[in-house]
């Protein structure tokens, strides 16, 4: 699956919150009026993809480690895969993850309700991107969701060779 | 208004012209009377005949004589589909296993009922008339009347209660098979009371009898034979079941209309038919005898119903009703002894000699069609005689027959037996064909847990619950597949991540047949069951759990058909 199709540039975002609830609002609420193919033309509701989402991490915490955390749902109005990132440098402190880290980055995935197989991948196929220490550094040092989408498509790398 | 109720009740002229309302009647009459039988435990097709009986001669004389002989055709292809159902049953390896047994058991039933009713009716006839000649006569047709049993009455209560064992094997062969024989007996016994009666037989000689009889026998079993080749050759390519059906009705309709246009025994013919395709085309054939049995069930109504409106009880008088008893007491105890006598020479199993004589009382078609000839052969007192004498005892035993066959096969252990998915799919209830004991699976139970689970138990998959104990979805091996994609986050993929959310449900007293039917139309792998509509969750059901309960009960009851001999 291309990274490229499935990232919502514009909703990508230096966040402002650094406690894990305000974060993830704060990340999800940016989806506000989001619409397109990925939601089959209609506007996603973000109130119930709130509730999905609490709902996921009392369960278990999606604070992975390496300052990374995923929070993910499968989601009925989603047709095909929505991720948006979010980073904060400050660290949150209260996310539990699973190294005791302050997460940095939040890469949250929204998949459609049966696309079990779409879920997994994106979930295995980011989990493994961000092994590399040098584009966890880069995102950190982010200053814009513009620059977060380069980074994790891999196009700000080709920007700086045009350059 | 009044003259169309004097219409229906009167001359029975206003269903001369409208037939199809007729029909209607009695197969829904003949249909409740089955159904109200089977509630206090009686066959169906004795609630046929009896509401024949009252619809017809002996009763209400709704059902006229004139229509009886209209709806003659309704009898033929019902005879033809009974005798390709038995047919289908005759399977050669059956038939060598119990070839000796069978043999034995067939001619010693037939000739000793043939001996004890002859000498009987003999005496009784001799001492009432003094009439030796007429005596020898009489003792000699009914007598060889008595030995034929009607494969009808007898295969409709062995279907109704599917069963399955070696007195089912034994009582399909021999109500099968000893129409040939009753009718070689009575070839003879017609020849020498020709002979005996002097000039009021039109019969002629004993070698030509013969010829006719070979013709009659023979040209049947070749005849079935050859529509049954050309029909397994014709639907070998037909996955159509409609156009499967159409073909094998038409095959038997042709195949009972020649029969009787080149006077060949007409049930022979369609059991050679029945015969050649299942032992010769056994896999294509399965589907055609499962579709004509389904096709089948209202001609049989109409049958019986007709069966019994043509039994007219008020014919009988003193004498009639003395030769009457004598013929059923001489039956009886002739099938008894000599089917007894010949399961013990030849070893058959302990059912097979404790109860066949149970099964063999029917006497219908061949034994009133044989009597009817005698009266054709026999003009005039003799011949009304013996049309009047078994017309009679028909009556009692078509009545006292099916009772009888259903004790025996209840008491030899061989009701239910002969169950197909089908049926089993009909009887079974959900609850009985999901998996109940299997572990719930919570939802933050991670990967590593859920593999754990799958490895543990049979089942193929998983309820997943919430904190309060609630279905929230459910986990096949499917599911469980992709979670291996990300094999590094077992830990972190919760069962909640990866599980289905249920599309559907049934409940507990929902059919299994109904269940298999929802997974198929919903396309789903599995289906969480309920006790109740907003009530408790019960188990899950899934095609492979049904199969496997399906292949148990089918091996438990082979193994028990198996166990009986």
């Amino acid at each position: 699956m291309d990274l490229e199709k499935v990232i919502a540039a514009d909703y990508c975002r230096v966040l402002k919150e650094t406690s894990k609830t305000e974060a993830i609002i704060e990340l999800a609420g940016g989806l506000e009026g989001f619409s397109g193919p990925q939601v089959n033309g209609d506007i996603l509701d973000v109130e119930e993809l709130k509730k999905e989402l609490f709902y996921r991490e009392q369960l278990m915490s999606t604070g992975l480690s390496l300052g990374l955390a995923v929070p993910h749902v499968r989601f009925k109005g989603v047709k095909n895969p929505v991720v948006v990132a979010g980073v904060q440098p400050e660290g949150i402190k209260d996310y539990e993850s699973m190294d005791g880290s302050p997460i940095t980055i939040i890469i949250m995935i929204l998949a459609g309700e049966n696309q079990h197989k779409e879920h997994i991948r994106l979930l295995s196929m980011i989990a493994a991107k961000l092994k590399d220490q040098e584009l966890r550094d880069s995102l950190v040092a982010a200053k814009s969701g513009q620059e977060i989408y380069d980074l994790l498509t891999g196009r700000a790398g080709e920007n700086a060779e045009a350059h | 208004m009044s003259g169309f109720i004097r219409d229906i009740i009167g001359q029975g002229s206003f269903f001369d012209v409208n037939i199809i309302l007729f029909l209607g009647i009695i197969l829904f009459g003949g249909a409740i009377g089955g159904r109200l039988f089977q509630y206090i435990r009686i066959p169906q097709v004795v609630g046929y005949i009896i509401i024949g009986v009252i619809l017809g001669q002996s009763g209400l004389k709704f059902i006229g004589m004139n229509m009886i002989t209209k709806l003659e055709p309704v009898s033929t292809v019902a005879l033809s589909l009974i005798g390709f159902s038995i047919g289908g049953e005759l399977k050669i390896a059956e038939l060598k296993k119990r070839g000796k047994q069978f043999v034995s058991i067939l001619f010693l039933e037939a000739l000793t009922a043939f001996v004890v009713v002859g000498s009987l009716v003999f005496f009784v006839s001799f001492l009432i008339t003094s009439n030796l000649n007429m005596s020898l006569a009489l003792g000699l047709v009914l007598g060889s009347i008595s030995s034929a049993t009607a494969p009808a009455a007898t295969t409709d209560v062995l279907w109704e209660n599917r069963t399955k064992g070696p007195l089912t094997s034994m009582v399909l062969g021999i109500v099968a098979m000893d129409d040939a024989v009753a009718l070689l007996l009575f070839a003879f016994s017609v020849s020498i009371a020709g002979a005996l009666l002097g000039g009021t037989a039109e019969s002629t000689s004993l070698s030509i009898e013969l010829l006719g009889l070979l013709w009659e026998i023979g040209g049947a079993v070749v005849a079935g034979g050859f529509i049954a080749f050309i029909l397994s050759k014709l639907i070998k390519g037909f996955l159509n079941e409609e156009r499967i059906l159409a073909f094998s009705i038409g095959a038997i309709m042709l195949l009972s209309g020649l029969s009787v246009a080149l006077n060949l025994d007409m049930i022979l013919a369609s059991m050679s038919m029945g015969f050649f395709m299942s032992n010769f085309a056994p896999r294509k054939s399965r589907d055609t005898f499962a579709l004509v049995q389904k096709f089948s069930p209202p001609i049989y109504v109409l049958f019986f119903v007709l069966v019994g409106a043509k039994l007219n009880i008020w014919s009988i008088t003193g004498f009639v009703a003395v030769i009457a008893g004598v013929f059923l007491v001489g039956r009886t105890v002739g099938k008894l002894i000599g089917s007894k006598a010949g399961a013990a020479i030849s070893k058959a199993p302990r059912t097979v000699g404790k109860y066949l004589p149970f099964c063999l009382l029917s006497q219908a078609g061949v034994a009133i069609g044989l009597s009817i000839v005698a009266g054709q052969v026999f003009s005039g007192a003799f011949g009304d005689l013996v049309v009047t004498v078994v017309t009679a005892t028909t009556f009692v035993v078509q009545i006292l027959g099916p009772i009888s066959v259903k004790y025996a096969v209840d008491k030899a252990g061989e009701t239910g037996l002969n169950i197909t998915e089908e049926d089993l799919a009909r009887q079974s209830r959900a609850s009985d064909v999901m998996y109940k004991d299997i572990p719930n699976i919570p939802e933050n139970a991670p990967v590593s847990i859920i593999l754990k689970i799958f490895s543990e138990n049979d089942a193929f998959s998983f309820p997943v619950v919430n904190r309060d104990g609630s279905l929230s979805g459910i986990i096949s091996i499917e599911d469980l597949k992709d979670a291996f994609m990300a094999a590094e986050l077992s830990d972190f993929i919760l069962a909640h991540d990866i599980m289905s959310p249920p599309v559907d449900y049934c409940l507990v007293s929902d059919s299994a047949e109904d269940a298999k039917k929802m997974l198929k139309k919903r396309g789903v792998e599995f289906l969480p069951v309920y006790e109740a509509e907003d009530g408790k969750f019960a188990g899950l059901i899934d095609e492979r759990g049904i199969q496997l309960f399906f292949s148990k009960k089918m091996a438990e009851l082979n193994y028990k058909a198996s166990q009986l001999g």
